[in-house]
Formats: structure tokens, sequence, C-alpha cells
């Protein structure tokens, strides 16, 4: 029982983690950033709304884009168009990332040594 | 070109009469603050005047000769005794001053030192004697001349008596001269200071001239001698030095004697002078003080501006001599200097100096501006800054522009105003003070024009585009200023009769059909309810119901009701039943709330029924009346929400005393578009509301502009009264601290006072351009390519490429949501801007378009938005500051390029 509550708490842990590793990750990758070339939409005519963004940030989503009608140009800021969906994409992307890397992490140490460990009992 | 641009821009304004006071305080400015040199540029930019530059002799050339060239160069200025000194004024003043009273020559004679018998001049002052004199007409005549006086004669000036018969009349000026030992100062055997000499003056001004020499300069002899320059000391009774003259220049190695005018300084209770020697640098050679000389400055002051120098009007600050670099690192600032300027409005002007300029080699963006901080120490002037120094020359001045200091000022300093880039150096030498005298200015307005200035006063208030307006808005109400009509205020929501009869033009409605309704309910023999009035459908689509019902049977103790309903060819859509006796007043617009017919038709029939519940068994009793509608196409809900905030507007007075509860109907609330937005509206054909776009530079191209605050361009426009954020701009973020806020430029179309500082070719764009005189106003659209003519609306224009309204059609694209300003034009007369209300966010097609349309404009365009959009008015400051992240990332005001202001004049 003790060992099953040990257990859950550890692996709630390894999440918890593991979601603020990728967290931080998503976030971080907004300093990449792209340029996107304009596009003026047919028929579309006085709006910026009619023009793609010229900047995005994020990888490998984009998260923010730079909104066409606000300042400053060519740059992203909070003012920005900030979109949700690529956030979470990103997010849940590098989630898996951080956790496949974390068992690694936990898994291969054990694997190596054990193997390590099976050399040095027969000799 | 600042100094000339504002010059024309004064003229425009005020008329002659004021220019030419002005042009006069701009050269007493350039007399008093900078000296020689000063004075040549601006008076030269002013009023053409003549050029003095200091002189170095030869060293080959004995003193004697060096004299005699002195003579030679100086009769330039010479009046002919012959011809009437009223001639050497210009004729502008003379047409200028024709009005101004006469005043008696003999009292003007009389306000001068007047010891017409002097003694025979020393050398030195038979060199510098000025004299100075006033005639009949003070400001025509009166001026500074040097005079050559041959044979110990007094020297003589002619003077005119009523601009007509010369009447030749002796006056003089006395100088102040003395003499020094000749000695040198800071030599290895020798003091840094000369000999105190005891002086006796009437207090007051004079103008400073320092003689030095170093007789060592002969040729071949100590060929190299640097910072050779000293200061002139004044001292009072107790041998305390009160003030301290600017330095002269180095002595040039090829002469032996040099000249300079360091300046104005008052004299009162100055008893005594000395040399001493600045001993800044680390080659210092000694120098020799060879004299002074003090010429009073008085009569000019009184004669050409009738301003008293020794009040506290005119105040000049006189920079070190520090470097400004332009590079991040290292040094951009001058130290602060101590100050005492108090509030007011001042025309400033700044002289910029480069003691190593080169005369061939291009150094461009030499520029500083000057940065003024209260008592506390925060930052309450930024001027524009000063023009590039003109390579060749090594000191120039500039006119930065008008300033109203709401706060004193305790401390100066300059700032290099490009940072980055790889600017030059520029040292900024003086900084100059010239308060407006708003008196005389007022004067000369009424002279010239009967209508009184404007008081500076302004109200706001926000209004929702469901036509709610928000009680708990900030009434800054200070009165009005008839054309500058800001709707808001609770006395008379100054919504003016042109902006009313837009309201109207927005709310008429031609009724297709009108019907009357007048149907009772008759139960067993008796009349129980009536309802009656009328129902009729509006050309917008919209069907009016107001009915009144009647209890025509209150004593029989049953309920009367009323009950609408309204059926398509889909079936019944809207039914409401209404037992308020005091009436039954709805507005609805079917087609919003129902798709079209399925037979394709508009038509609707209204049911009106008069009831009465009779209670059991009988129950609810009703008779009705129908009438049948062919309303209009459907109607944009924007359409719809104008009209509603149109009805408010309308309301007038009685608008706060509406119940809350009037109707409120479906018909923007459902659409999210519940947000404020804050109004202002000016009337550009009032001669006393001047329109324009505030950046830094005024209208001149730069490699780089100051972002800066709405509050901070309002300060920068000066007087002004409202202002909403312009347009949007590359660069900086406008996050930083203010001076250090750069943007390359603007990069919508952008035209501020007749220069383009952006023309963007890449986009379609809608603009709005004013006219030179600012009293008119234009919509134009350019699609991708170079701009349209804007004929005579080309003074000021302002783009976008996102439009709010065009040809009072919404533009439905315009739909991403943010906040975000707006200006728009009504008649070409009106200009209105909107600003939705911090943390509220808008989209242009279903919250700001309907506001203009309810105002009656037609064409709009969206400006920069998000945390950008900033509105300002004089009473109530920054309207809609940040909240939020915004506030965390920005402050509460982000600093932005530019800004649509408007100001009282």
């Amino acid at each position: 029982m003790m060992f099953g509550m040990k257990l859950m708490a550890t692996r709630s842990s390894v999440y918890l983690v593991s979601i603020l590793i990728s967290l931080i990750i998503t976030l971080i990758s907004l300093g990449y950033q792209r340029d996107l070339n304009i596009v003026v939409e047919p028929g579309c005519t006085f709006a910026a709304e009619c023009f793609s963004p010229s900047k995005v940030a994020g990888f490998p989503f984009g998260m923010l884009y730079d909104d066409p009608g606000i300042s400053v140009s060519d740059s992203i800021g909070i003012e920005d168009d900030w979109r949700w969906l690529g956030f979470f994409l990103n997010w849940i992307l590098y989630e898996i990332f951080t956790l496949l890397a974390m068992i690694l992490v936990k898994v291969l140490p054990g694997k190596l040594l054990g193997s390590r460990g099976s050399v040095g009992a027969t000799s | 070109m600042i100094a000339c641009e504002t010059f024309w821009n004064i003229r425009r304004t005020l008329g002659t009469t004021v220019l030419n006071r002005s042009l006069r305080i701009v050269k007493q400015a350039a007399v008093t603050a900078i000296g020689g040199f000063a004075a040549v540029a601006l008076y030269a930019t002013a009023a053409a005047a003549t050029e003095t530059p200091p002189e170095e002799i030869p060293a080959e050339e004995p003193a004697e000769q060096a004299d005699t060239e002195q003579r030679q160069i100086e009769p330039v200025e010479e009046s002919n005794p012959s011809e009437p000194a009223a001639e050497s004024t210009t004729n502008s003043d003379r047409v200028s001053d024709e009005n101004q009273p006469q005043v008696d020559f003999s009292a003007s004679v009389e306000n001068l030192p007047s010891d017409q018998q002097t003694d025979e001049p020393s050398e030195s002052e038979e060199l510098d004697s000025e004299v100075t004199s006033c005639d009949a007409d003070q400001e025509q005549s009166c001026g500074t001349e040097t005079k050559q006086t041959p044979g110990g004669e007094a020297p003589a000036v002619t003077a005119a008596a009523d601009g007509e018969s010369a009447t030749e009349e002796i006056v003089e000026i006395e100088s102040i001269s003395g003499e020094f030992n000749n000695q040198k100062i800071l030599n290895r055997d020798h003091a840094d200071t000369t000999n105190t000499v005891a002086i006796e003056t009437d207090g007051g001004y004079y103008e400073v001239v320092l003689r030095s020499r170093d007789d060592t300069h002969q040729p071949g002899v100590h060929t190299s001698q640097t910072q050779e320059q000293w200061v002139l000391d004044l001292l009072d009774t107790n041998g305390s030095v009160i003030e301290t003259t600017k330095a002269t220049t180095d002595l040039s190695d090829e002469a032996i004697e040099r000249r300079d005018e360091v300046g104005t300084y008052d004299f009162t209770g100055i008893t005594a002078v000395r040399g001493r020697h600045v001993r800044q640098g680390t080659s210092i050679n000694s120098i020799q003080p060879t004299s002074f000389t003090l010429k009073p400055t008085e009569c000019i002051i009184d004669c050409e501006t009738q301003v008293d120098v020794n009040g506290p009007s005119i105040e000049t600050v006189l920079f070190k001599d520090e470097r400004l670099i332009g590079v991040e690192g290292q040094q951009n600032t001058t130290s602060k200097i101590p100050v005492d300027i108090a509030p007011g409005r001042y025309e400033i002007f700044l002289v910029s100096k480069d003691s190593n300029h080169p005369d061939q080699a291009s150094q461009p963006d030499e520029k500083w501006r000057l940065n003024g901080y209260d008592e506390a120490g925060k930052l309450v002037l930024e001027t524009s800054p000063t023009s590039d120094l003109p390579d060749g020359k090594q000191a120039d001045p500039s006119y930065v522009g008008g300033y109203t200091l709401t706060t004193a000022i305790a401390s100066v300093e300059g700032q290099h105003a490009v940072l980055g880039g790889g600017p030059n150096s520029i040292e900024p030498a003086t900084a100059t003070f010239i308060p407006v005298d708003l008196d005389l200015l007022s004067e000369s307005i009424e002279e010239e024009n009967p209508i009184p200035r404007a008081e500076v006063k302004s109200s706001t208030f926000t209004v929702g585009v469901d036509g709610t307006i928000d009680d708990e808005a900030t009434l800054a109400i200070d009165g009005v200023i008839p054309g500058l009509f800001i709707a808001g205020s609770n006395t008379a929501l100054n919504v003016s009769e042109a902006l009313r009869a837009g309201a109207v033009a927005a709310t008429a409605s031609t009724p297709q059909q009108v019907v009357t309704i007048d149907v009772t309910e008759d139960w067993n023999g008796i009349d129980r309810s009536t309802l009656k009035g009328i129902v009729f459908g509006d050309s917008d689509g919209r069907i009016d119901v107001d009915l009144a019902l009647s209890d025509d049977a209150p004593t029989d103790g049953n309920q009367v009701y009323a009950k609408i309903r309204l059926t398509d060819g889909n079936g019944e859509f809207f039914e409401i039943k209404n037992d308020n006796p005091d009436g039954f007043f709805f507005k609805i617009n079917p087609r919003r709330s129902a798709p079209p017919n399925a037979d394709g038709n508009n038509d609707i029939t209204v049911r009106a029924s008069a009831c009465v519940d009779l209670g059991r068994p009988r129950g609810d009793q009703c008779t009705y009346q129908e009438r049948n509608f062919e309303v209009a196409d459907r109607i944009d809900y924007q359409d719809e929400c104008a009209n509603r905030i149109a009805d408010r507007l309308e309301s007038g007075i009685d608008y706060f005393g509406l119940s809350k509860n009037l109707l409120h109907s479906t018909v923007c609330d459902d659409d999210d578009l519940d947000t404020s937005i804050h109004i202002l509206i000016a009337d550009l054909a009032d001669p006393r509301v001047d329109p324009g776009i505030s950046i830094d530079g005024a209208g001149t191209r730069q490699s780089s502009y100051t972002l800066r605050p709405i509050s901070g361009h309002a300060q920068l426009f000066g007087d002004t009264v409202i202002a909403v954020n312009g347009n949007k701009w590359a660069g900086d973020q406008g996050r930083g601290s203010e001076p250090n806020d750069q943007a390359t430029g603007p990069i919508w179309t952008t035209i501020v006072n007749g220069t383009t500082l952006f023309d963007n070719v890449n986009s379609a764009e809608v603009l709005i351009g004013f006219n030179e005189e600012n009293n008119e106003a234009r919509f134009f659209e350019k699609p991708q390519g170079p701009l349209p003519d804007f004929g005579e609306h080309g003074h000021d224009v302002v783009g976008s490429i996102t439009s709010v309204v065009k040809n009072n059609e919404c533009n439905d694209a315009a739909n991403a949501e943010n906040n975000y300003s707006a200006i728009g034009l009504k008649d070409e007369r009106y200009l209105v801007m909107l600003s939705s209300s911090a943390g509220e966010k808008v989209r242009a097609n279903r919250g700001l378009c309907p506001v203009f349309k309810a105002l009656g404009v037609s064409d709009a365009l969206r400006l920069d938005g998000g945390s950008a959009t900033s509105a300002y008015t004089t009473s109530a400051g920054h309207l809609n500051e940040l909240e939020g992240l915004d506030d965390l990332v920005f402050g509460n005001s982000r600093n932005i390029l530019n800004a649509i202001a408007v100001r009282s004049v």
C-alpha cells in the first residue's frame, strides 16, 4: 500500500515536473521568430485584417503573430495576436518529448548499470 | 529652417503685428542669451540684421593697426548722421508699429544715460563706444551702433522726431571700460587672476566685451599654445564672485590679440571685476587679459520689445563645455544646470556648438534637445531637437518651439538627440527661455481678429455602443470651448446644433407606413381596456410601436394589459405583453430578430391587442387589430446601434434624467458590443481650433524619432486640448524611458507641415488630409502605389490601411478585436476622434463604426491600436491609461510615435 502511494506520488511529481519543463520550453520557443510573407487577401482592402501577419513567434507552431494593424511593425510584442492553439500544440509536443526524455534518463542508466553488474558477477 | 517655419506659422496664425513682436523677442533673446554669434544667426533669420563676428588680429600687425582695422570694419553698422535714424529700421517694423503710441522724444532721451558731454574717450572707449539712440518712435530707431569718434569728438547720432523732420541730437550711452595690468595669468610665476578693477554701474544688464593678448605669439615663438582662455568674475562689495562670464575663445597662434563678446549679464550689485584663467584642459597656456568693456543694453530691450529684461522674464542657461557623444555607454547628457523657470509659456532657443567642426567633412546628426526637471527631479519638459549643426559652422542657434510649462523647472540638461547610428558629437552652448507675453498676444489678436481667445477647457465622457453612457465616467468639465465640443457635459451634453443635426440625420427615418391602432376590449357591453396609438415602419427597416393603454373600467378590479405580436411568413417571432398604463413604446428591427420570410418578401404583420383579465372562469379576453407592413431590407446592426446612440445623444440635457430601464432592446447587447468609447469632437471651421500631428521634429524628416506618451505629445504640440494616438510606426516598442525610445518612423503615410515623413506605396490606404489653414479636412483613399493628389489638403495627412466607415458603410473586414483609436470627418468640417476605453476591446466594424455613424461621420479610419491606444484631454489628462499586463510592460502610458491633436489658439 505504502509502496503504491509512494509510486503514485513519484509519478505525479514526474508529471508535474515535466509539465513545468515543457511549459518553460514552450515559452522559450517564443524566442524563435520567423518572417512570413505579407499576403493581401483578394478583394479585401482598407483593413489590416486583409494582411497576413509578417512575423510569427513560437516553434514549431506559431503562437504569437505580428498584428499588422498595431505598432510596432515587423516586431513581436505582447500587444500582438496570441494564438492559443499554437501554444497548446507546442506545449503538448514538448510535454511528450520531456516525458520521453525523463523516462530515458531514468531507465537507461539502470539498464546500463544492470548489464554492467551482471558482467561483474559472472567474472 | 525650423525657426523660419515657426515664424511663418506664427505669422499665419497671429498676423503681422504679433510676428514682428515675436521677431523682436527673438532678437532680444539672441542678444541677451548668446552673445554675438547667436545674435547674428537669429537676427539674420528674423530680421536680416547685421553681423559682428569676433575678429582676430594678425600677429604681424601692430596693435594700432589692428585698432584701425577694427574701425574699418565697424562702420558697416554705422548710420549716416545725415540721414534720419528711422531709416535704419526695417519697413516691416515701421508698418507694424504705425499704430503704436508715439513717445515723446525728450522723454526717450531722459530714459537713457544721457551724459552727452562726455570726457574724451579713452582708446578702448574709442574702439567700442556704443551709441544707442531712441527717436520719437522708439521701436523704429533704437539700436546699438558703433561709432568712430575721430578727434575725440563726442559721438553723434541723428534721431528723428515723429519720423519726419530730422532733429540732430547727440545722445550717448556710456560704456564702462577698464584695463588690467596686461599681466599674464596662469604662467609659471603668475597667479590665476588679474588685479581687481572697481567699476561703477547703474545696475541692469550690460553686454561684456573682453580683450586679450599674448605678446609671445610672435612668428616662430610658441607656435602651439592652447587653452589661452579667461573669464571675467563679477564681484560684489564683499569681493564675492556673484557671476562669471562665459570664457573667451582660445587665442589662436596666428594672432596676438583678440576681442570676444561673451554675453549679457546683470550687473546689479556688482562693484568690481577681475580676470581669471579658466584653467581647464591638459595643455594650458598663459594669457594676458587686456581690458573689458561693458555696454548697457537697457535701451535696446525697452525700445525693441517693451519687455523688462530685469524682470523674471527671459532666462538663459549657459552650459558648461560638455561634449555629447550620441553613443550608448558614453556621455550623452550634460550635467544638470540649476535654473528657476517659472510656469508659463515660453519660446525656447537652443544654441549648439562644436569647436572642432571641420570645414569640409560632413557631420550629420549633431543635434541635442533640452530636458527640464522639476524640484522633485521629474522630467517635465523635453524639447524638440535642435537642427543639425551646419557643416562649416562652429555654432548655430535653433528655435525648438513653444512650450507651456505647468510646473516650475528647477534644473535642465542637454541630451544628444540621436542615439546609435553613428551620430556626431555636439556641445550644448546655451538655452534661452523667452516668455510669451500672453497679454501682448491677446491684444494683438483682438486688434486683428475680434474673436477672443478660446478658453482651454474640455470635458469627456464614455458612451457604450448600445447607447448607454457611463455615469461613473470622468466628467472633467471645466467649461466649453465654442467650436470645440466634447460630448458629455452634464449641463447640456455639449452636443452642438451641428452635431445634433448629424445625430438627427442618422436617426431620420421617413415612415413608410403609419397606421393607427384604436382597439377596445368590450366585454359584456362594457368597455374594459383600450389600446391607442400608432405603429409605423421606417426606411431603416424598423417597426416603431407607440401605444397607450387605458383601463376603461378601473372600478371593476380587473387587470388590463396590451399585447403586441409580430408574425411573418415564417410564423410568429415576437410577442410582448405590457401592463404599464403609462405607455407601450418600443422599436424593433424584425429582420434582425428573424430571418427573411420563406417566401422571400418582407411582410410583417403586427397584431395589437387590448386585453382584460377577467379571472376565472372567463379568463383573458382580448380584442385585436392587425396591420401589415412591408419593412425595408434587413438593416445592419451597426446602423441600429448608431441610431440608438444618436437617440441618446439627441436626448441631450434630459439624458441623465431618463429612466435606466428605458427600452434597451436586444439590438446591440446581444452582439457583445457593450464597450465604452471616448468621443472627442472639434469644429475645424472655428478659427480657434487648430488641429495637427504631433511628432518629434515637428515635420522634419529624421533618421529617428523620439517616442513619447500621449501627454508628452500634448505638451510637444502645445496648448493641446484633445488628442488621440496616431498611426503605426517601426522601431522601439515604446516601453523604455521616454528619451531613449526611438522609432525609425511611421510606416503608414504621414505628412506633417507639408513634409512627407513616409509615403506608403506598398498598401492601399485611406487618409485624412488637412489644409494649411487647418480649417478643413478631407477623406482620401488610394490603391497600392503613389499618393493621390491631396490638393490643398496635403499640409497634414495621416494614413491608415484600415477604414472604419467609408461612404457611410461600415468596413466589415475590420473585425479584429482590440483597443483602437480612430478619427473621422463629418462634412469635412468636424473632426471626430474615438478611442476605446481602458481594457475595453472593440471591433472597428461593430464598435467604432456605429458610433461614427451616430455622429454623422461618413468616413473614418482606424489608427494604431492595442496598448498604443490613447486619448487625452487637457483637463482629464490621459483618459485610457493602460491596465493589467499592458501596464506591467509599458507602464500606464505607452510611448507612441505621433498623435492627432487639437489645440486652442
